[in-house]
């Protein structure tokens, strides 16, 4: 019975810093940033992801699905082509691969978080 | 193919679950549980056909139709799943790994009991069945790696 509560104790006291890296173990640790126009918006559960044009390049930024895009005030129309954002977040741990999740995006003077708990 | 694909994606129910916060986490959960309950149910079943369990092969109990009602939960939720990004999962080679699967377990399920095949040959039918549902969910939980 003891040994049933400890397990149990320490099976959620794991769970924050699992939480903290969920989703994120295939991008590297550094903060990494870009900004670019935006190409498409393939939105909706379960991935939302913006393709941009950076430098000629186009690289696909991981953003929400839509309680978390709507929680941060980022809304689909947005995310229209021509729109210029800045993507902040991970970059993938694969160089040769144009694609990184963002923890915000900045479309102008707005900036939209959407991993608070990663800040 | 792809325009009736993208008619799949416009329909009421996929459209409603591509923008809802709630219940496509549930219809994902619902996914999971239904396969589990598959997996687990005919893990015990293949068992008894290897003659690895204390109850007999043919015995009648709940390990089959736990298995069937498994797999109709995951087969209607993944239908639904499916229809949120036709298109995108059509593209995806685990996606159609998984649906082979998927189609070997069945079938080998349906050869088992209807044609006697699992009397005949039991250990192949063990083998199989796990080896199919094994791969079937390796597959779908792929397809969640593959953005």
């Amino acid at each position: 019975m003891a040994l049933a509560r400890l397990l149990i104790a320490a099976a959620l006291t794991s769970v924050t810093p699992a939480a903290a890296h969920h989703g994120w173990l295939w991008a590297t640790d550094g903060e990494f940033e870009i900004t670019g126009a935006v190409v498409e918006a393939k939105l909706g559960n379960p991935h939302g992801l913006v393709t941009i044009e950076v430098e000629g390049e186009r690289w696909v930024v991981e953003v929400g699905q839509p309680w978390r895009n709507a929680r941060a005030g980022l809304e689909d129309a947005e995310l229209t082509p021509g729109t210029v954002i800045r993507a902040e977040g991970h970059r993938s741990a694969d160089p040769a691969q144009k694609l990184m999740k963002a923890e915000r995006i900045v479309i102008g003077d707005e900036v939209h978080d959407l991993y608070p708990d990663r800040d | 193919m792809e325009p009736l694909l993208q008619g799949l994606a416009a329909t009421a129910p996929a459209a409603f679950l591509k923008t809802s916060w709630w219940a496509y986490p549930l219809v994902n959960v619902v996914h999971v549980l239904g396969l589990a309950a598959l997996f687990g149910a005919i893990l015990v079943h293949d068992l008894r056909l290897l003659g690895r369990s204390p109850v007999e092969a043919g015995a009648r109990d709940l390990a089959v139709p736990v298995a069937a009602t498994g797999l109709a939960v995951a087969i209607v939720s993944g239908v639904l799943l499916f229809a949120v990004r036709p298109l995108d999962y059509a593209a995806m080679p685990q996606f159609w790994v998984k649906i082979a699967a998927v189609t070997v377990g069945v079938a080998n399920a349906i050869a088992g009991e209807a044609f006697g095949t699992a009397r005949r040959r039991p250990r192949l039918v063990a083998a199989v069945s796990v080896l199919a549902w094994a791969t079937a969910i390796v597959a779908g939980r792929l397809i969640g790696y593959a953005a």
